[in-house]
């Protein structure tokens, strides 16, 4: 298609403004600020109207930013093209909203006109506005050597600044890392972690459930270990009491056989006490008769002894021998007192001369054997006495002798009483103390037995009496086997009780696991989903770059290499497209990369890629190409080569070319 | 004199349809709740709390609950709590030698505060006829009825007794205590008395909407009632068109400005976004629960939106456009096909996928 005419009525900058279009080379020359872009935008708005309404960005909001200044009313402006060799118009009027917009087209020959042609770019053009406004657009940027030699790149770039060159490839990897993270190798990613979540989370709620299912058989352990425990203890205190009374049961059978050892004895003590008394005439003297026949015995035998010594002293004083025998005596005295005076001098000289010690002791002996012998002398002095006193008393001989007979009349009245035999006195004697010591020895003992039974405390008890067959050992054994197992059952009891607490604890959050089980259902579907929008985004991504690359390789290498040609004059195939779409130049000595060629030739090489782009993408109708002042930063020798280019191109395009300094017109 | 009444209480409440860590805050709110309840009516003098059915959730209540509910009652021994168990409530009643707990039965059990007279009966395979005829109360009392069910002509999601209210008129009722119904309503029943549902005390889900309470009955010369909102949290239901909005975080600061004048941070939210937005309109559902999780204590959000996608995207030549087209010609479901041009789309401009 080709323009023809436009008309801009007021539109951005431009008021009343008309051109008319050739058929090939259109230069514009203009200063800067006449609108160049304005008019682009006005052919632009032509076939595809207006955009970003929504933008409130005035440089994004294409109405705001082309309302004209100061206008009320509609703005606008017509076009004339020529589509397929029909001449049409495009009347368009933008208002203040789109839908006071109004679009007329106008069949030039016949005068049809239709005012409801929804994107009309697109039905001409075969490609939306944004496509077209990359494709026929050029700027000095796009003229601009690029690193990515790759036209897959430039069809990513198509759309301009959302795009970059590399997004495909950044979002494939991009996906590829979300994938991986979802579903890895070896079982691991975000489905598995969830699984496992879901597989442990699911085990506590059946554990819980168990747990729970159990609580009724734990109650009813407890309530019959409760039970049980407190029989055992009732039993325990029936065992303690049997055996705190089996205990006093053998107390009292002990007290009974001490009650019964005692009373035997003291039948037995009673019984040789009565045999005792009857020994001696059932009668029993008392103490105090006991003395006074035992006063009168010693008397008696004083006298007695008095009797026979003064007969002994009245002969005795009648002997010669008697005088001998005092002066033999009294000499025997005064010998050992001068050896007691003698042992005492030398006593004295060697202590005071030779041996103190010696001497000492010598007169120490001395002085003692003169005490002795004087008290020797002495007694024996009191004894001649006495004899002489008895000599003197040798008158009354026959009063000793008939108190002898009265004695002895006493004695045996009292030992026939006694029922003695008439014995030696003394015998008698002898035996009466004895016969009243073993007595009242056993008086004495059965007193003691009779205290002692009497502390004893001994009660007959027929009950205790029968209970005697328990078996205390027998008893404090089971007593013993009862508390171990009490002790055990209780610890059960505590045991269970806590279970129980524990699974009531969890019975009350059992719904919060179970909802969260039902939770994590929903999030590992949810992580499905998502792997499966990735996986499938992936996949459909890849299938369109492979798609591009079918369907536009052939077609890309055809145009390349023709607009190549045009542009070096050269004939022979001299551009690859590979699968990937990179170009790669033939030469002599093989294929090279782009890269390696000079900054001219790369300005070049993208233009011819441009064109060779425009020609593939646009199949409908050839569009026209808008250059805005592309070469603006080119020296001179490139400006000449560059504008030699477009206007070769210009026979194969209706070029729009708008520049802003002479030099490049 | 007054009386609380309330109904529908549902201790012990899973809450599924909450998240586990919001609902087992919930669960724990509610018997606060009822604990508050109880101390309100402490403050305030109230003689007796009447249950009017559903006390509890389940049949399976756990110990724990009941215990919890025991305690609290045995905390409050000057007040009375007069229990009517509901479809709800465990229907073989536990042991309890609380003195200030009493029950009612199968058939009227009445209690009785001077001149007022509180009757209460369980309905059991609508028997509501039968219990109505044998209702014998004295003109001259303040009666005031307990029953829980549903009244016939009332909407109800699950199956309940039903309660013919034309049995119960000139029957001398002032006060019908209702339960079963979890939102405040109330109505007429003949010339003299009223009837009301008290609602529950608090919500539990998004199907309970509104505010939740118990009703104030006081008894002087005549019988008044007041339904006090009490619940320490609220649910609320949105919807917020996105069609027009092309900047996501204008979008998310207008949802919460729209929300802040609505509810308070305190209240719990479901959001259903709807409308059409651009494929160009970046919109990141979890980073506005984030943003919204943030500004209130808790957001669902259910996405209804769609992807415009009016173009004919054979024109777009673009890798973009080869995608989307690819994409559209497949077998894939709507919504796959649009989740995957989102996807893609996102992936292409470089953005978080």
């Amino acid at each position: 298609m080709k323009l023809l005419r436009c008309y801009v009525k007021a539109f951005g900058g431009l008021r009343d403004y008309k051109v008319d279009f050739n058929e090939g080379l259109n230069v514009f020359k203009e200063d800067n600020g006449f609108g160049k872009s304005t008019l682009t935008y006005f052919i632009k708005s032509m076939f595809y109207g207006l955009n970003n309404d929504k933008k409130r960005s005035i440089n994004e909001n294409e109405r705001a930013h082309f309302k004209p200044w100061n206008w009320s009313g509609t703005f606008g402006g017509y076009l004339d093209f020529e589509y397929k060799g029909t001449e049409f118009r495009i009347e368009r009027s933008f208002g203040a909203k789109e839908g006071e917009d109004s679009l007329l087209l106008v069949n030039l020959k016949t005068g049809k006109t239709n005012s409801n042609f929804d994107d009309l770019g697109s039905k001409i053009f075969g490609i939306d506005e944004a496509g077209f406004f990359s494709t026929a657009y050029f700027s000095e940027k796009d003229i601009e050597a690029k690193g990515n030699y790759s036209l897959t790149a430039k069809f990513n770039s198509i759309y301009g600044n959302d795009y970059d060159p590399e997004s495909v490839k950044d979002a494939v990897k991009k996906l590829e890392t979300t994938i991986k993270t979802y579903s890895m190798r070896g079982g691991k990613g975000k489905i598995e972690d969830k699984k496992s979540e879901l597989y442990e989370a699911n085990e506590q709620v059946n554990n819980i459930q168990s747990m729970v299912k159990s609580i009724s058989s734990l109650k009813n352990e407890i309530d019959s270990l409760q039970v049980e425990t407190k029989n055992l203890k009732n039993e325990m205190n029936t065992l303690s009491d049997k055996i705190a009374f089996a205990g006093k049961s053998e107390v009292n059978k002990e007290k009974k056989r001490n009650y019964i050892e005692l009373n035997n004895e003291i039948s037995l003590l009673k019984n040789k006490k009565c045999e005792l008394a009857n020994t001696i005439g059932g009668r029993i003297p008392t103490k105090q008769e006991l003395d006074a026949y035992s006063n009168s015995f010693v008397e008696y035998n004083k006298v007695k002894k008095m009797s026979e010594s003064i007969k002994n002293t009245q002969i005795n004083n009648n002997s010669s021998n008697n005088k001998k025998q005092k002066t033999k005596f009294n000499t025997n005295i005064f010998l050992l007192t001068s050896i007691c005076i003698l042992l005492l001098i030398v006593g004295v000289v060697l202590a005071f001369t030779t041996n103190f010690t010696l001497g000492l002791i010598i007169s120490g002996i001395g002085f003692l054997s003169a005490i002795l012998v004087a008290c020797f002398s002495f007694k024996l002095g009191k004894t001649k006495e006495l004899l002489q006193k008895n000599n003197t008393e040798t008158d009354k001989p026959n009063d000793y002798l008939e108190l002898c007979l009265k004695y002895e009349e006493q004695f045996d009245l009292f030992f026939d009483s006694l029922g003695f035999e008439k014995q030696d006195y003394f015998i008698n004697f002898t035996k009466l103390n004895n016969l009243v010591y073993d007595y009242n020895n056993l008086c004495e003992r059965i007193l003691e037995i009779e205290r002692k039974l009497s502390q004893l405390n001994y009660v007959e008890s027929s009950e205790m009496e029968n209970n005697f067959a328990y078996n205390l050992e027998e008893l404090k054994f089971e007593l013993s086997e009862k508390q171990k197992l009490y002790i055990q059952k209780t610890d059960e009891l505590s045991r269970k009780k806590s279970a129980y607490e524990r699974v009531e604890d969890s019975n009350e959050k059992l719904s919060s696991y179970e909802n969260r089980v039902s939770e994590i259902k929903e999030e590992l579907e949810a992580l499905k989903r998502e792997h499966e929008i990735y996986s499938l985004t992936y996949k459909y991504l890849l299938q369109a770059d492979e798609n591009l690359k079918i369907r536009y390789r052939k077609p890309l290498d055809d145009s390349l290499n023709k607009f190549y040609s045009i542009i070096t004059g050269k004939n022979e195939k001299a551009i690859n497209i590979d699968i990937d779409l990179n170009v790669t130049v033939n030469e002599s000595d093989g294929t090279k990369s782009i890269e390696y060629y000079s900054k001219g030739f790369k300005n070049l090489f993208e233009i011819c890629k441009r064109f060779a782009l425009v020609e593939v993408l646009f199949t409908d109708e050839k569009p026209f190409i808008i250059l805005d002042d592309p070469f603006c930063n080119f020296d001179d020798k490139k400006l000449i080569e560059a504008k030699e280019v477009i206007k070769k191109l210009s026979s194969y395009y209706q070029i729009l070319y708008f520049v802003c300094h002479e030099s490049r017109a | 004199m007054k009386f609380i009444h309330c109904a529908d209480i549902h201790l012990g409440s899973a809450i599924e349809s909450l998240p586990s860590n919001i609902s087992y805050k919930r669960r724990t709110e509610i018997r606060n709740t009822f604990e508050k309840l109880c101390e309100f009516a402490y403050s305030n003098d109230v003689t007796a709390i009447i249950i009017a059915g559903d006390l509890f959730d389940s049949e399976k209540v756990t110990n724990f609950t009941i215990n919890n509910f025991l305690h609290i009652v045995s905390k409050y021994p000057k007040i009375d709590f007069l229990y009517l168990q509901g479809n709800h409530d465990p229907q073989i009643l536990f042991e309890s030698n609380l003195t200030n707990l009493k029950f009612f039965g199968g058939s009227w059990t009445s209690f009785n505060y001077g001149n007022v007279n509180i009757v209460g009966a369980k309905i059991i395979e609508n028997n509501s006829e039968m219990l109505a005829a044998s209702l014998k109360l004295k003109e001259s009392d303040k009666n005031i009825v307990v029953l829980h069910g549903q009244i016939a002509g009332y909407k109800s999601t699950e199956k309940s007794e039903i309660i013919s209210l034309p049995f119960f008129k000139e029957k001398n009722i002032d006060y019908l205590a209702l339960g079963h119904y979890h939102s405040f309503d109330e109505g007429k029943i003949d010339n003299r008395g009223k009837y009301a549902y008290s609602g529950c005390l608090d919500g539990r889900g998004f199907d309970e909407l509104g505010d939740k309470g118990f009703v104030l009955i006081e008894v002087e010369d005549s019988l008044k009632y007041e339904f006090k909102s009490f619940s320490s949290r609220n649910f609320y239901d949105f919807s917020f068109d996105l069609t027009e909005y092309t900047n996501f975080f204008t979008m998310c600061d207008d949802i919460v400005k729209f929300l802040k004048e609505k509810c308070s941070y305190t209240s719990l939210i479901k959001l259903t976004l709807k409308g059409e937005y651009d494929a160009d309109f970046d919109i990141d559902i979890k980073e506005l629960k984030a943003i919204l999780n943030d500004a209130f204590y808790f957001v669902k959000i259910i996405d209804n939106t769609s992807m415009k996608i009016e173009k004919d995207y054979s024109l777009d030549k673009s890798i973009r456009g080869e995608f989307i087209s690819e994409v559209l010609s497949s077998k894939l479901s709507e919504d796959v096909k649009k989740q995957v041009i989102m996807c893609g789309i996102r992936a292409l401009k470089g953005e978080n996928i």
